[in-house]
């Protein structure tokens, strides 16, 4: 009872200790922003995770955004056609990808793609004692690597989020254009009818809020990587996890805190 | 481009696609927020109150006969409801007996305004503030009509009523099978080669050929109904006189004029003579008076009367017969001859006396004094 006790007073520790250092992590990189206009070497490192990020995860966007959006239709166009109303396919797409599914499409894909890699560099990285380097430097480590990935994230996470949606809606009007007999000008207009304006925002808010919250947490992982090769792929997957478990539970928080019942 | 080493081509792609996103973001915010950016449209806005707006909302579209004309921009609550503004297509014109209604765009929901612009002449002005019909609850009445329902149906008149409803049911069989028999007048009626059908029939084709006949200027109702100026002209000129007529009348000219109207002195004078005869006939109608006494039934009066009359019959057929003094004064000449000379001598005497009197009175006053 005491070992158990003691096991999961621990595992409390360490959750609110990992918890504690993700912030402190996330506030240490949002404030040395300066660094990235200032230095050419993170500057550089800048501009490289922003490829990483947008265009590397491109392709994976459109696809899982196309098809999502395509089954979305699908689904919605079978049951609204029972009661004649295809074009509600448009506004529900709208509704669901702008409000929930746009920014958590996002951030699965960051998680799954960025986050891993960023835990995975990090870790390697402390494996091989090059942050310890660092610090022998008197080079803060989160200032100088985390910087440039948190910002490349805050700044391409509701862009990509954004082209997320974009790539749905089309998804969308093709199944209702080829299925459900719905033009595709009709369509797109049944969805820009169906966004409000404050839909849009929190949406982009909601995806700039998980981007951090993924580079936070996926660089604390990746700092706190121990034990060797083995260390680095259990921190990949921890990486992942953790971030799912982010965006799920602080996607709710943010859209209680949007939208009152 | 393959000069360039790589880390700059990843840079222009990366700058590529988020000056992209962020240019079609731009759009797509731009185009929800309800405004044309690439087309713009002076669009017209209008102000409208309404006691309940349900759930109508920023954006929602405004409808004239099912075509988006507009869209709704802002709403604020008053004291007195909701004042809604929002802008429209200004070839649409709202005239005085427009209808704006909060609808709902289907029955999975959705909201917007529909507009009925009117048709009478007057157009109504872009500023005033408008007045909408709020939206009626469908649930709510629903409700209400089911509770009215449950409320005014007891479970034993609803028996009744089923009972009632299944010998009505058998009674339209019944009824329905008379008439695919052909009895009865309906029956026959809807028989195919029944003698009602045929009067009916007839009777039709008589109306026709009257009707047709009505519509020709044969007749004088076919005159009438076919505009024949000459009747027309006559009838006009008939109703002319008679409102001239009326006119003099109500005027108090004429005699008859002057007879209705109020202070013409021969109205006045008519009054008194009425009054005077309501006098006359009231003096009549009392049996004090000799007349009135002869007027009223069972009067003693009027026996005497009665009596005296058939004396006087009596008296006048005794006369007539020559009976009596009187009778025979009339009727034979020796009396009335004698009479006469009764008459003279009479009178023959008077004058002696007259003649004497003054020696008698003389002689009676000389001998008186011895």
């Amino acid at each position: 009872m005491i070992l158990t006790r003691e096991v999961c007073g621990s595992m409390v520790q360490r959750g609110l200790a990992a918890m504690g250092r993700t912030v402190f992590i996330i506030v240490i990189a949002l404030l040395s922003a300066p660094l990235i206009l200032f230095r050419r070497d993170i500057r550089a490192d800048f501009s490289r995770q922003m490829y990483v990020v947008g265009i590397g995860t491109l392709p994976v966007s459109t696809v899982v955004a196309l098809f999502t959006g395509m089954i979305l239709s699908l689904q919605l166009g079978i049951a609204f056609r029972q009661l004649s109303q295809e074009l509600m396919v448009a506004s529900t797409l709208a509704y669901a990808m702008l409000r929930e599914m746009g920014p958590f499409m996002m951030g699965i894909i960051l998680a799954s793609c960025v986050g891993s890699s960023m835990a995975a560099q990090l870790g390697a990285m402390k494996i091989n004692e090059e942050i310890t380097a660092l610090e022998m430097m008197s080079v803060n480590p989160v200032r100088y690597l985390v910087t440039a990935r948190m910002w490349a994230m805050l700044i391409m996470a509701p862009l990509i989020s954004f082209y997320t949606c974009v790539i749905a809606f089309m998804g969308g009007a093709l199944v209702a254009y080829t299925q459900l007999d719905v033009p595709f000008l009709q369509f797109m207009q049944g969805v820009i009818d169906a966004s409000q304006t404050k839909d849009l925002w929190v949406g982009l808010i909601k995806a700039t809020f998980f981007g951090v919250m993924i580079c936070g947490i996926s660089c604390n992982v990746g700092f706190g990587t121990s034990n060797g090769a083995v260390g680095v792929g259990a921190s990949t997957r921890r990486a992942v996890i953790y971030s799912f478990l982010a965006i799920l539970i602080g996607g709710y928080f943010v859209t209680r805190c949007c939208y009152a019942l | 481009m393959s000069h360039q080493p790589k880390g700059y081509i990843q840079e222009v792609l990366t700058g590529i696609f988020v000056l992209a996103v962020v240019l079609l973001l731009g759009y797509f915010t731009i185009v929800i927020s309800g405004t044309n950016f690439l087309n713009p449209t002076k669009e017209v806005e209008y102000q409208v109150t309404f006691e309940n707006v349900g759930a109508l909302k920023v954006q929602d579209p405004v409808f004239v006969r099912g075509l988006k004309v507009g869209s709704v921009q802002k709403m604020a609550l008053r004291s007195d409801g909701v004042i809604v503004t929002f802008r429209m297509n200004p070839d649409v014109q709202l005239k005085e007996d427009y209808t704006l209604t909060v609808a709902q765009t289907s029955l999975l929901g959705g909201t917007c305004l529909d507009l009925q612009p009117g048709v009478m002449e007057t157009v109504v002005d872009a500023k005033s503030v408008l007045v909408g019909k709020s939206p009626g609850n469908l649930v709510a009445d629903l409700n209400d009509l089911v509770n009215e329902l449950r409320d005014s149906f007891d479970p034993t008149d609803l028996h009744e009523t089923i009972a009632n409803a299944r010998v009505f049911s058998q009674e339209l069989a019944v009824l329905t099978q008379r008439l695919n028999r052909g009895e009865g007048i309906v029956g026959e009626l809807l028989a195919p080669q029944s003698n009602v059908a045929k009067d009916v029939r007839a009777t039709i084709a008589n109306l026709r050929k009257a009707t047709e006949q009505l519509n020709t200027t044969d007749n004088l109702v076919g005159q009438l109904l076919n505009e024949d100026r000459t009747i027309y002209d006559d009838l006009c000129a008939t109703v002319e006189n008679t409102r001239a007529i009326t006119t003099n009348l109500r005027e108090g000219k004429g005699a008859l004029g002057g007879l209705l109207s109020d202070d013409h002195a021969i109205s006045k004078d008519l009054e008194a003579t009425l009054a005077n005869i309501h006098q006359f006939t009231d003096k009549l109608n009392n049996e004090d008076s000799v007349l009135g006494q002869m007027l009223a039934n069972d009067s003693a009066f009027m026996e005497d009367l009665g009596n005296t009359a058939a004396n006087l019959s009596a008296i006048t057929s005794h006369v007539a017969e020559g009976k009596g003094t009187i009778g025979k004064f009339v009727y034979e000449d020796t009396i009335a001859v004698e009479t006469e000379a009764v008459i003279k001598d009479v009178r023959q005497i008077i004058d002696n006396l007259r003649d004497t009197a003054p020696v008698t009175t003389f002689t009676s006053i000389f001998f008186g004094g011895f």
